[in-house]
């Protein structure tokens, strides 16, 4: 289900795409072509936090299957572990984008520096990057870091210098 | 499905990928979970913790690294790594959160990939 300002959208029982829009203005069928206009108003700060917390836990699962418990217990991860069930406060970077993958490709990554407390979680879901960094805890994280934390500015993944 | 440690001196890198063809509705079609031995002798280890709150001897299903929602039916941790507290409270709830993102249920919703309810469904 799709939850627009402008429309609605999901999959009937039978499969079908059922579009449903708030007014006809926001949606025209021509032939077999559909065109609808699609705006989002609930990606706030909100939003975003909790979209980084997902990832942080879908990166700390992912790095559990590939190195196991030695690597994930390891205290430099225990930041994400209090991000993921918001324990304490750490600041995390958000954003998204195109994937740089093909679009038939679901894709998980997830890096982390062993001299420095942190971890970056890339989701690409056929076509869409979503994105998550943090850098430890408020006391560890660069004030640069910090300023733009998903509370206080939205990083494009477009931009490269929002993945440094 | 597979899940790749492309880790070196300085890095942890962990990649997974997989394809549109694994998450089709077919059920039959759908490759199954990818945990093996040592992923069960690692969730079977002395002094083991959940994973994510650190409970001692946690006891729990499987948890989805990626939410089923998402079409992941195969990079699943397995039981008793993750407690159930973990797994049935802010786990799934993030999870939902994720599936429920914009970008996510506009992706789902256009190419039709199933949940758990849906597979069930079709």
């Amino acid at each position: 289900m799709v939850k627009a300002s402008t429309l609605n959208m999901h999959r009937t029982a039978d499969g079908s795409l059922r579009v449903e829009p708030n007014h006809p203005r926001h949606a025209a069928i021509d032939d077999d072509l559909l065109t609808a206009q699609v705006k989002w108003t609930n990606i706030g700060p909100s939003q975003r936090k909790v979209t980084a917390r997902a990832l942080m836990k879908v990166g700390l699962g992912l790095l559990w299957l590939a190195k196991g418990p030695h690597e994930t217990f390891q205290s430099r991860y225990d930041h994400v572990r209090d991000a993921v069930l918001r324990r304490a406060p750490v600041p995390l970077k958000h954003g998204f984008g195109n994937s740089t993958f093909p679009n038939h490709a679901l894709v998980v990554q997830v890096i982390s520096d062993r001299l420095q407390t942190g971890l970056l979680v890339s989701l690409h879901y056929f076509g869409t990057e979503l994105w998550a960094q943090s850098l430890g805890y408020e006391f560890e994280a660069s004030a640069e870091f910090i300023a733009e934390d998903v509370d206080h500015q939205y990083v494009d993944s477009g931009n490269e210098e929002s993945h440094k | 499905m597979p899940v790749l440690d492309l880790s070196n001196d300085r890095f942890v890198v962990a990649t997974a990928m997989a394809a549109r063809q694994h998450v089709s509705p077919d059920v039959s079609s759908r490759p199954r979970s990818i945990y093996g031995p040592e992923h069960r002798q690692w969730a079977a280890l002395p002094e083991r913790r959940c994973l994510y709150c650190g409970t001692p001897d946690p006891e729990g299903s499987e948890e989805h690294v990626l939410g089923v929602s998402l079409g992941n039916w195969w990079w699943v941790i397995p039981p008793d790594v993750v407690c159930h507290e973990c797994n049935h409270g802010p786990l799934g709830e993030l999870d939902e959160r994720l599936k429920a993102h914009p970008f996510i249920a506009l992706t789902r919703t256009l190419t039709n990939i199933p949940g758990r309810k849906d597979s069930r469904r079709w």
